[in-house]
């Protein structure tokens, strides 16, 4: 019989469906290769590292930017001490004295946040391209010779280098280097449809005259990232994926500080896809209309119907009456057991069920093989387990953060940051 | 070309690409058609194999009514455990055919469809028939074995699950010494005589178990059911010990 709930379940898997369809049609159409450019014209470059409390880090990233192969009178780095209470600054003051073949500035500020550091350093900046970088990552040395060529076309806003997991060791890492993998595949697509949507943290480059016209960073967003790459989608500016050069950003380790990125990352989601809900089916903005706005809109509400309907009627419920139904037979487990087995026949296997997950498995497979393959990662560079743990824990994490996203929202607690 | 409406220089120049989102939602919708068709194509192969199995039953029971009639008439009493032996097997199997029936029901997008009404009409027909056969048995047999007859609803009701998970316990611990005989009350507008049987019996709700000629209503716990049908047989079987 067709239910509410069966309903709910098909549109979700339609709707899912239709984007990975979408998608692989891009790829088969467009692919994801990079001509690569050579660098012509060396513009004038600044770092900007927001710090808190990173002591420990912060040495390590400054030296990754200073290695970047590239022109030293051309790069400028700005250190912005973000009312750090550790020894932060001390330990940038001796990076800067014994560095003085290079250009390093500190900014001092009371702590007041990513975004308004970013403004801060923005302030300051006299390249013509500023890139936040964070400093928990790591860059490759020919970042700025694959990134600078970009910017020749005029309305290029933002370059973004792949972003991959810096020395992923326990499995909740593994299963974020999957994840950051196949995000970064989907993003290089949309980039060729421009629908990039977010420009992540770690070493995105924005052209800084752009940043400064549309206003700068935004001081108060959960996702400064995120809404000023939609910023910068709204004035028409380009956001472009690069897949020839990498930066290496450190992933939450615990459960806990990975829900809280999660928290973090989802509400900000849903907050700025609803702040730009206007470009959402509008004809002036594109394929970035039609099919990106739609899904930041529409993505986490349809993973939380699906999600805890399936959980609740697939998993919960049906476990609970089990296991009372085992407690009232003293759980003799071998009876019910035995006599499933002894009537069984193939005609008796729900199909509904296994042809959604025959049909979203294999779509996955092939989505995490593409990924790998254009990433120029080895399927198997982490271990056998990587993938199987990708494909059964990944969602059910995800859809965990999303849930506690909604009950915040409906008690209306947003965080800062 | 367009113009922009926020009136800034031309950046960058927006597309619509049209034939992908045609495209995609074309092969969506025909992924969507292939799961529905292969769903169909096995709810065929489900009906027919219920079919297959009503017709063997149908034999069956001929048989072993035949049977009974021969022992009632010959007076053969000491042939009663392999009567009642065969009869059981035949009950158990109706019974496993049953439960599929109903999952496959239940599975299906069109639950009201004749061909799952005329297949459930012809099992709750038999389990009717094999339930009166016996009462005949019963008294040819004396007290060889108990019968249960278990009044139930698919729509809302938990109990009902639980309540058959207790029945399997049971089933498999007396074996061919319990029969039990389930009738479904949502299935009385299709089939008039679970509703006589319920005014015979006075069943208002689900889960209920006419045991031994009393009225059980509500979950009723294997213990409870081990208590009441202990002191019916003759020699007790083993799994009644401490009853």
């Amino acid at each position: 019989m067709i239910t509410i709930p069966m309903i709910i379940v098909w549109a979700g898997y339609l709707f899912f469906l239709y984007f990975i369809i979408f998608w692989l049609l891009v790829f088969l159409d467009r692919g994801v290769d990079d001509p690569a450019k050579k660098i012509r014209k060396y513009l004038a470059v600044t770092i900007a590292i927001p710090a808190y409390n990173e002591e420990k880090g912060i040495a390590e990233t400054i030296q990754s930017a200073i290695n970047l192969d590239y022109p030293k009178d051309k790069l400028e780095i700005i250190i912005i001490n973000d009312g750090s209470k550790d020894r932060t600054k001390q330990v940038v003051k001796e990076f800067i004295n014994s560095h003085h073949d290079c250009n390093i500035i500190l900014i001092n500020q009371s702590n007041q946040g990513k975004g308004a550091a970013l403004n801060n350093a923005l302030k300051k900046a006299r390249g013509e391209i500023f890139i936040p970088f964070d400093a928990d990552s790591t860059i490759r040395e020919d970042a700025l010779q694959k990134i600078i060529p970009e910017f020749e076309e005029k309305d290029m806003g933002a370059v973004l280098p792949l972003m991959k997991v810096r020395d992923p060791k326990n499995i909740l890492e593994k299963i974020q280097w999957c994840e950051y993998l196949i995000n970064l595949f989907y993003k290089k697509l949309m980039s060729s449809l421009d629908c990039v949507s977010v420009a992540p943290g770690p070493f995105s480059a924005y052209r800084t005259s752009i940043v400064k016209k549309v206003g700068g960073f935004d001081e108060s967003n959960l996702t400064e990232d995120l809404e000023i790459s939609l910023r910068l989608q709204k004035s028409n500016y380009k956001l472009k994926q690069l897949f020839s050069t990498e930066v290496y950003t450190r992933v939450p380790r615990t459960l806990k500080a990975f829900f809280r990125q999660r928290n973090r990352w989802y509400k900000g989601t849903i907050i700025n896809a609803f702040k730009y809900r206007q470009m959402a089916l509008n004809r002036n903005y594109g394929d970035f209309g039609f099919i990106q706005m739609p899904r930041l809109l529409a993505e986490s509400a349809v993973v939380i119907s699906l999600y805890t309907y399936l959980a609740y009627a697939g998993l919960i419920k049906p476990l609970m009456l089990k296991f009372y139904n085992f407690s009232l037979i003293d759980y003799n487990l071998a009876i019910p057991v035995s006599r499933y087995i002894n009537t069984f026949s193939w005609l008796d296997i729900n199909f509904a069920n296994v042809f959604h997950t025959i049909m979203f498995t294999t779509l996955a497979l092939l989505l995490i093989y593409y990924a790998h393959k254009h990433t120029k990662e080895p399927l198997r560079k982490y271990g056998l387990i990587t993938i199987p743990a990708y494909l059964i824990c990944y969602s059910i994490l995800a859809s965990i953060a999303i849930i506690s996203v909604f009950f915040d929202l409906a008690r209306g607690k947003i965080q800062k940051w | 070309m367009e113009k922009y409406k926020n009136g800034r220089n031309k950046m960058v120049e927006r597309k619509i690409s049209k034939g992908k989102y045609i495209i995609a939602f074309i092969i969506t919708i025909a992924i969507f058609i292939a799961g529905l068709l292969l769903g169909l194509a096995l709810t065929k192969e489900r009906i027919a194999q219920a079919e297959e199995s009503t017709s063997n039953q149908q034999a069956a029971y001929d048989s072993i009514q035949l049977q009974y009639l021969l022992l009632k008439n010959l007076e053969q009493e000491n042939n009663c455990p392999a009567a009642i032996k065969t009869l059981e097997t035949n009950i158990f199997e109706l019974d496993n055919a049953r439960i599929k029936l109903e999952s496959y029901i239940s599975q299906s997008l069109n639950e009201q469809s004749p061909d799952f009404i005329l297949l459930k009409r012809k099992y709750t027909l038999s389990e009717i028939r094999y339930w009166l056969l016996t009462q005949e048995a019963e008294k040819i047999c004396r007290n060889n074995f108990v019968s249960i007859l278990y009044f139930y609803s698919n729509e809302n009701c938990d109990d009902c699950i639980s309540q058959g998970a207790i029945l399997t316990f049971i089933k498999e611990k007396f074996e061919e010494k319990v029969l039990i005989f389930a009738l479904d009350t949502d299935f009385k507008q299709k089939e008039p005589l679970i509703g006589v049987l319920e005014q015979a019996f006075g069943i208002e709700k689900t889960p209920t178990l006419i045991v031994g000629g009393e009225k059980y209503e509500g979950l009723t716990s294997k213990e409870a059911i081990l208590k009441k049908i202990c002191p019916l047989y003759q020699d007790k079987p083993e799994a009644c010990s401490g009853y």
